[in-house]
């Protein structure tokens, strides 16, 4: 693949968690870089430290040390609020792995919402919206509410609603998690459409190696830290993924 | 939905029956306090209205009693002219004339052209000496219309208006109206030249005193008699105090439907908390999402206080009518009031609104999601600072009320501060200090109740914080319940007690001067007794202070003279000696206090100004002690004439009677003589005492019902919804084995468990304000039990009567789709 800009650089990245038992060091030195549109998968097992780093990519977060990097733009106050609601409305799209759809807003609306949120005029919000259910096949059930949708239909409204601001990065936690296997296939085939469409930056967590062949290249998390990095070329490259995770693991998968 | 308005109402439109629910309790609250506020206005209107309609513009009548045959004449008129702050003076003759078609003699008024005279026998069109004005039946018998002619006292005169016709028994009093200048001519008298009217309309600047004036009016001409134009006493002070309790019931509506919206939209941003949340993440600002609850709180308030308003204008005419009849009070005005209604509205709009602003903040607050996650645990920072304050403001309060106690002067300040205090401390640590006291009851809840509602009452303790505005909602009506119903019933209590205290007699006739009275006592007691129906007569005088010696000290005392023989004739006082000119009869607690017994003399005397010392009068024989002397420490003769000194006047007169009705329609004629006197009957006092308390009690228990069922539906609405948001829980309690009806229990016991704390703390926070209350005015407490269990029963039944069915519908659910019930 070949590097574009970089979009988002992390350096050094630290958390530590205190509480009055312990001190948890939930990432630990932790430096990589995001070009434009590419997908890195970010993978490991429960207390890695994934959860924890999307967290702090999100803004949801601050470190305890490091610094995060947004197109060239390094800031210590991007954690604070208002600016870290501020970086998230413009940096950020997220997609959770529990869809977290408004319930009471239709599939049109879920996906107008970030726009509404930033005082696009109505004229520009409605082409955009259109547009975006086009691309994801969703025009037929533009006024549905989420429960009325099947996962696979929901997973879509989210990363609708996460591209359509054409944020710099876009966050996705366990996108597939709660899915199938034939309804994943297909979401990661839509998220790598967008991707490719956009030239959209993209972050995946997730545990699952399947996944991760997906994204151009894989960084390996291992209590907090960044052991091993891979790119991937596709679906051929599990094996490699799978003897990689072992090895950090230790153990057979 | 393109905007931030149109997110905020879509997450409306899909919480339909809170929306609803609040819309109502508004619209309720708002028509109710319109309701009152306009009554209320119409009420006074009307009072000033029936003046205006008996008096016209003018502040005196002055004229000589009709028996007298006395007319005003030049140097009379003069006189009055001459009083000061004389604004107009109109005059009037009253006579007879004779209608030529009629042969007859008709009630004849000729007036002065001015607005006196108009307003007062409700004329529009100005009258010259051409003019004449009829009744309505008078020109109909005459078969006369405006414009016509007809001959008066063979003068033809226009008829240029005609009036309603007048009938204060059933039968109607024919009348013409002309011209002053024409009346005197057609007047049957051999002195026309001198008179110059049968009565003087009189009109004065605002601030004079009326009782005043006619005071001096008298004492200038004793045979006069004047009219002073104002309303009816007990109608003036009832409307008074009638509107305070009203405006004060308004209040509290208002307070109370503003807990309950800020309860109700609590439950509105605990049900959009995860949607909020969401749009947080995605990057909302807590503003964006405050402006939200802002959009849904002021459509709810500005369409529920508008609905408010046309549901009041709409009921107007059958509320006011059975608002009368609930009150006894007679509105002639029935038009509905737009300004009032209109002050009214807007004022319950801001109020509501700024109730509003607290669930606002909370929804600002928000934190997006994952944080919102990690925080739902951390509120203990906010715990303890909320149990300090709260400790501190009951210690406050407490010291307050033991400050009051021991500083009489600035006591009431003190009190009500204190009650204040004590009161928001109670609600600020209550939700603290509320589960510690559950959690200690509960292995004997256990025992008592069954291992069900100990899970049910374990399930609460934890959300007795979450829920504090449902408590606090249930506890203020309860309060309110408790606090007004004692204070209503201890008013009344207090108020027999005092009209006791008033009528020593059945009839009491006192002076409105007070210390400015110039009534001649001895004067006034012979004219009264001439009255037919009274058999006794005494009096009390206002008090002054005399001095007496006390071994080698002179002391002062208060003391009031009194017909002491009147006195005693009505067995008011103890037996008397025979010359009673140098009796005194004093206190107990003076005779304590100076050692004094009946028989004792003391030397007693007055302050000389002149020698600045106390000069002794007299030696005077204690004739009696009483227990208590209404008026200072001593009774003295009326006729010990040392003792009249500048101050002393005419206070009040004791009358008995055989026939209290005939006497109080005899005594009514001392009223043109004195004008100055207000007759009062032990009967009629506590008759209009009684309908006061009524009229306030019946006012009290409308809106605590109103309230009571908007607090109900408000406070279930909640409760159901907490249910709701639970089936999880209940599922999975199923699926470890407690059967239906186990869950059923659960549900009734958690209900029944927020009610009685709310209703236990209510009744707790009434009784401390009534108590602080009370303090003020240290008298004994007089609890409404009755309403008090009433309030409370009835919500516990109700609970019964809604949740009991309600639970068996949850608890016959399917327990596996409950279980994959996600329950945001």
């Amino acid at each position: 693949m070949k590097r574009n800009e970089i979009v988002l650089e992390v350096e050094n990245l630290n958390k530590t968690y205190l509480t009055p038992e312990s001190t948890v060091q939930a990432l630990k030195d932790v430096s990589f870089k995001l070009f434009k549109g590419e997908m890195i998968a970010v993978m490991g097992t429960s207390g890695s430290g994934k959860s924890t780093l999307l967290n702090i990519l999100g803004a949801l977060d601050n470190p305890s040390s490091g610094s995060v990097i947004i197109n060239g733009v390094r800031s210590k106050e991007m954690f604070i609020e208002p600016n870290a609601t501020d970086y998230r409305r413009n940096n950020i799209g997220f997609i959770f792995q529990s869809f977290n759809l408004l319930k009471d807003l239709s599939v049109e609306e879920n996906i107008a919402l970030p726009l509404i949120l930033k005082n696009e005029k109505n004229s520009d919000i409605n082409f955009k919206v259109s547009n975006i259910l086009q691309l994801m096949g969703l025009s037929k059930w533009k006024n549905h509410r989420p429960v009325q949708l099947s996962g696979g239909q929901q997973q879509r409204v989210a990363i609708g609603r996460a591209i359509i601001t054409h944020p710099p990065i876009v966050l996705a936690d366990e996108l597939t998690g709660n899915l199938d296997f034939n309804t994943s296939a297909e979401i990661l085939n839509v998220l790598v459409d967008m991707k490719n469409r956009f030239n959209q930056s993209i972050v995946l967590v997730t545990h699952d190696p399947l996944v991760a062949t997906y994204a151009d290249r894989v960084l390996f998390f291992h209590d907090g830290k960044m052991i091993n990095e891979y790119s991937c070329t596709g679906v051929n490259d599990i094996d490699a993924i799978m003897n990689k995770f072992q090895g950090i693991l230790g153990k057979k998968l | 939905m393109k905007s931030i308005y149109g997110v905020a109402l879509r997450l409306f439109k899909a919480n339909k029956f809170i929306v609803f629910s609040s819309f109502f309790s508004i619209a309720i609250a708002v028509c109710l306090i319109i309701t009152i506020v306009t009554f209320s206005s119409n009420a006074k209107q009307t009072v000033h209205d029936e003046v205006k309609k008996l008096y016209g513009d003018m502040d005196l009548s002055i004229g000589f009693d009709v028996t007298k045959d006395k007319m005003i004449d030049a140097d009379l008129f003069d006189y009055l002219n001459s009083l000061q702050n004389v604004k107009k003076l109109s005059r009037v003759i009253i006579t007879s004339s004779e209608v030529d078609q009629l042969n007859g003699d008709i009630y004849t008024v000729g007036i002065e052209n001015d607005f006196l005279a108009k307003s007062r026998y409700n004329l529009s069109l100005d009258i010259n000496d051409d003019s004449v004005v009829m009744n309505k039946s008078l020109a109909e018998a005459l078969n006369l219309k405006i414009g016509q002619k007809i001959l008066i006292e063979k003068r033809p005169l226009t008829l240029i208006e005609t009036l309603d016709d007048l009938s204060e028994t059933g039968i109607v009093v024919d009348r013409l109206i002309i011209s002053r200048k024409n009346a005197i001519q057609f007047m049957d008298s051999q002195n026309k030249n001198e008179i110059e009217a049968t009565y003087v309309m009189a009109k004065f600047s605002e601030d004079e005193d009326m009782l005043k004036v006619s005071n001096s009016i008298i004492k200038h001409q004793p045979d006069l008699r004047v009219d002073i134009a104002e309303e009816d006493d007990f109608l003036k002070s009832n409307l008074y105090s009638l509107n305070i309790f009203l405006l004060v019931l308004s209040a509290i509506v208002l307070m109370v439907t503003g807990l309950l919206i800020v309860s109700n939209f609590d439950l509105l941003i605990y049900k959009n908390k995860n949607q909020l949340a969401i749009m947080r993440s995605i990057g909302a600002t807590s503003k964006q999402v405050a402006i939200i609850t802002f959009i849904q709180s002021s459509i709810l308030n500005l369409t529920g206080v508008i609905s408010g308003f046309f549901l009041a204008w709409l009921s107007q005419q059958f509320i006011h009518k059975w608002l009368e009849k609930l009150l006894s009070f007679q509105v002639i005005n029935e038009d509905f009031n737009f300004r009032i209604a209109f002050i009214a509205m807007i004022f319950s709009l801001i109020s509501i609104q700024l109730f509003l602003i607290i669930p606002m903040s909370k929804t600002a607050k928000i934190l997006p999601l994952k944080i919102i996650q990690e925080n739902e645990e951390l509120d203990f920072k906010g715990k303890k600072n909320q149990k300090k304050i709260g400790q501190i403001l009951i210690v406050a309060g407490i010291l307050m009320m033991v400050f009051g106690t021991f500083f009489p002067k600035e006591n009431i300040i003190l009190f009500l501060s204190s009650s204040v205090l004590t009161l928001i401390g109670i609600f600020l640590i209550f939700p603290v200090y509320l589960p510690i006291v559950m959690t200690a009851l509960l292995p004997f809840l256990h025992k008592l109740l069954g291992k069900e509602s100990y899970i049910a009452i374990k399930n609460v303790i934890p959300q007795v914080r979450k829920n504090t505005f449902v408590i606090l909602t249930i506890s203020t009506l309860m309060m309110i319940a408790v606090f007004g119903s004692v204070a209503l019933k201890t008013i009344q209590s207090n108020e027999l007690n005092s009209l006791k205290n008033d009528f020593p007699v059945a009839i009491v006739i006192k002076s409105r001067l007070l210390n400015e009275s110039s009534i001649n006592y001895l004067e006034l007691k012979a004219t009264t007794m001439d009255l037919p129906s009274i058999s006794g007569i005494s009096a009390i005088s206002t008090t002054s202070t005399a001095e007496f010696r006390k071994g080698d000290t002179t002391l002062s005392f208060n003391y009031a003279l009194a017909d002491l023989e009147g006195l005693e004739k009505q067995n008011l006082i103890p037996q008397q000696p025979n010359n009673i000119e140098n009796t005194m009869i004093i206190s107990a607690e003076f005779a304590k206090r100076n050692e004094l017994k009946v028989g004792s003399k003391i030397d007693i005397g007055l302050y000389s100004v002149v020698e600045q010392k106390s000069v002794l009068k007299q030696t005077a024989v204690i004739s009696g002690i009483m227990d208590n002397i209404k008026y200072g420490d001593a009774y003295l003769d009326w006729d010990n004439q040392e003792f009249h000194s500048e101050f002393t006047a005419f206070s009040q007169m004791y009358i008995t009677s055989p026939n209290q009705e005939k006497a109080l329609s005899e005594l009514e004629t001392l009223k043109r003589k004195y004008p100055e006197i207000r007759i009062h009957s032990y009967e009629e006092s506590l008759k209009e005492s009684l309908k006061m308390f009524y009229q306030r009690w019946s006012i009290y228990i409308l809106v605590l019902t109103a309230m009571v069922i908007l607090v109900m539906a408000g406070v279930f609405n909640t409760l159901v919804n907490n249910i709701y948001s639970k089936r999880k829980e209940f599922a999975v309690l199923r699926a470890m084995g407690i059967p239906s009806h186990g869950i059923s229990k659960i549900i009734i016991t958690q209900v029944i468990t927020y009610l009685i704390i709310g209703l236990l703390i209510g009744a707790f926070a009434g009784i401390v304000l009534a108590f602080s209350v009370s303090r003020i005015d240290p008298t004994p407490l007089a609890i409404n039990y009755t309403v008090i269990f009433t309030v409370g029963i009835s919500m516990l039944i109700m609970s019964c009567i809604i949740f009991i069915p309600f639970s068996k519908k949850i608890s016959k659910q399917n327990v596996s789709e409950e279980l994959s019930r996600d329950n945001k």
